[in-house]
Parts: structure tokens; C-alpha cells; sequence
């Protein structure tokens, strides 16, 4: 007679991302003891995440900060040769077809840089709004760009990453007369999905709100450097 | 079509689920219950597909993926409490009414438990 087997549970509870949190806790760990201010940009592909970069590396190495970037794109080096540009070291992640960065990408492209000799370290992600917010990357802050040209309901249509950021910057602002941008539509959508995000608006292009871009960084780095 | 994002979640949670199986002294898996917050991001529908695809020639191949989708809740100063929101874009407490501040679940991505078959044991073993 063949016996009969019964099904039962085995409980597991286990996260599905739990190595890359792995990960990513021993990098936010390395960074705090380094000092070390970590900015991950997100934003859908076009929101301007390398205009902003490129100026703000090259604003803030002229102020005196130590500024290093990594840049995740599906394929190509064209970010990183843009950012290069602004003197900074930068290198390049290419993730040949992935949606997001992990935390392991960047651990591996830190190799060889010595983090206590760096003041911030931006990462630009790969412009997607669905994959990038479910992995960590270990930084300190998250910022999400919703450029004046995509809509003001985007925070409403992928509110898991944009309730993840810590940041909103609401890019291009020096098109927002064109494009009919409604401002206050935005904000609420923003504050809908995340309520008290703090939020700046700026244009890279023209400068437009680049002083209290500058300022949040800052601050930002300070606070670090008090904790 | 299956998407990216899904299917590497997918893999991630094949491997898992096949080495907390195996760990447990399974044959086959019957069936796999995950959770996910709302904000998790992620698309039960695109994960199902995916774990479809990335279960095949595995002890998951014939299981069913049962998704949890669970609700968003945060910690309510005044009640002192987890409180359940009743949908997003909805932060005010709705026992108090007061704004609620800190997310407390919703963005989980969990795989709970296994529903599982052993092997069966040895012909002649009484």
C-alpha cells in the first residue's frame, strides 16, 4: 500500500531582497564610519538626474567638497564621460539590461576608493520609477526628480518610489510656464503619497532654485557629520 | 510578457523558497505564500507570471504562488498604536482622525510560509 502523505507548513519569513539589505546595511555602515554622505538619484529616464549631477559636481569641487559619483545606465559610458568632465572621479556601472542598481554593483565599483577621503558621494540610478525604489543602495538620503514635463499625477501612479525618497526635486522648473505645469496638482500628489517630503525646485539649466540645492546638501552633510 | 523587475524577484524567491524546502526535508513544494505591502512596488499579477518561468525544473515547478497583499500601516502618536489606513494617500489615524507620520508596514516583501510534501519513505519499510 502506498502511504499517504499529508502537505504541511514550513514558515519561513524571510524578505525576498534580504541580501541585497544585506548588503546595503554593511555599505551604509562603511559610509558612516567613512563620514561619508550618500545621495541616490531616481527618477524616470529624461528627468535631467545628469544635467543636475554634472552642475553640482562642479559646483560643489569648486566650493572645496571631495565629490565622487557612480552612474548606472542599462548600456554605455556616456553619463560617466559627461560627469568626468567636472573633474571629479566617476565611474560608470553598467547593469547590461537590469532595470535598478543593487547594493552590489556599487560595493563592487567603490573598490579602490577611499571613502574617508570623500565628502559626498552621489549615485545616479537607472532612470526607472518601479524597480529602483525597492533596493537599497546603503545611502544616507534618497531623491526622487519629477521633471515639469512628465505630469504632476507621477507621484500618484508610482507612489512606492516616491514614498521611499526623502527628497523630491521637481526638475526643469524653467519650463514649467510652457509646459503648463500645475504647481499646487504637484504638490498635492506628492504630499498624497508622502506626506511632509520636503520638496525643491530647480532648474539646472538656468540656475533657477540652485542655491537651495546647494543649501540642502549641505545641511545635509552637516547633519551627518553631528550624528 | 513577463517583466524584469518581477522576474528578479521571482529568482529570488525560487532560491529561497527551494533551500528552506530542502532545509525542512521536503520532495515537493505545494504551495508558496508571499506578502507584499501596497508600496512594495510590486505587480501580483507580473510576479505570478515570473514565478511561473523562474520555478520550472525546480521542486516549485507544480506549486501555486498564493500573493497577500498587505495593507499599509503606520504608528498613531495619540493612539499609541499600529493603525491601519484605509487606503493611499489616506494618512490621518481612522480612530483619531490625527495625521499619522511614520509607515510602520507596506512596504514588506515576505516570503512567509511553504506548503510542502515530504518524500515519501522507503518501499518495504514497515
Amino acid at each position: 500500500m502506498t502511504p499517504v502523505l499529508s502537505p504541511r507548513i514550513v514558515e519561513v519569513r524571510q524578505g525576498l531582497l534580504q541580501r541585497n539589505d544585506q548588503v546595503a546595511a554593511e555599505l551604509r555602515s562603511r559610509f558612516t564610519a567613512a563620514g561619508l554622505f550618500v545621495l541616490n538619484l531616481v527618477s524616470s529616464p529624461g528627468a535631467g538626474k545628469t544635467l543636475l549631477l554634472e552642475r553640482t559636481l562642479t559646483d560643489l569641487r569648486r566650493a572645496g567638497w571631495r565629490v565622487a559619483a557612480l552612474v548606472g545606465d542599462l548600456a554605455t559610458q556616456r553619463d560617466a564621460e559627461r560627469l568626468a568632465r567636472s573633474g571629479a572621479p566617476v565611474r560608470q556601472i553598467n547593469t547590461h539590461g537590469l532595470c535598478h542598481l543593487e547594493a552590489e554593483h556599487v560595493r563592487q565599483h567603490l573598490e579602490g576608493w577611499s571613502l574617508a577621503e570623500l565628502d559626498l558621494l552621489f549615485i545616479e540610478n537607472v532612470g526607472n520609477l518601479v524597480c529602483t525604489s525597492a533596493y537599497d543602495l546603503g545611502e544616507t538620503r534618497r531623491a526622487v526628480l519629477l521633471s515639469v514635463t512628465e505630469g504632476e499625477d507621477k507621484p500618484l501612479k508610482y507612489p512606492s518610489l516616491f514614498n521611499s525618497a526623502d527628497l523630491a526635486v521637481i526638475s526643469k522648473s524653467d519650463l514649467a510656464g510652457v509646459c503648463e505645469f500645475d504647481r499646487s496638482a504637484a504638490l498635492a500628489a506628492l504630499a498624497a503619497v508622502r506626506p511632509g517630503l520636503p520638496t525643491l525646485e530647480l532648474s539646472a539649466k538656468t540656475g533657477l532654485g540652485w542655491e537651495a540645492w546647494l543649501a540642502y546638501l549641505q545641511q545635509e552633510r552637516e547633519r551627518l557629520g553631528s550624528s | 510578457m513577463v517583466e524584469v523587475h518581477e522576474l528578479g524577484l521571482a529568482l529570488n524567491l525560487v532560491e529561497l523558497a527551494e533551500a528552506a524546502a530542502r532545509q525542512a526535508g521536503a520532495e515537493r513544494v505545494l504551495a508558496v505564500r508571499v506578502r507584499c505591502g501596497v508600496l512594495s512596488g510590486v505587480v501580483p499579477a507580473a510576479l505570478r507570471a515570473a514565478f511561473a518561468q523562474a520555478a520550472r525544473q525546480t521542486i516549485l515547478a507544480e506549486a501555486r504562488l498564493e500573493i497577500d497583499v498587505g495593507p499599509l500601516e503606520a504608528y498613531c502618536a495619540r493612539c499609541q498604536c499600529n493603525v491601519v489606513l484605509p487606503e493611499l494617500g489616506e494618512w490621518n489615524c481612522p480612530e483619531c482622525g490625527q495625521p499619522t507620520h511614520e509607515l510602520r508596514r507596506g512596504r514588506e516583501l515576505e516570503l512567509v510560509e511553504l506548503e510542502v510534501l515530504d518524500a515519501a519513505p522507503e518501499s518495504g519499510v514497515p
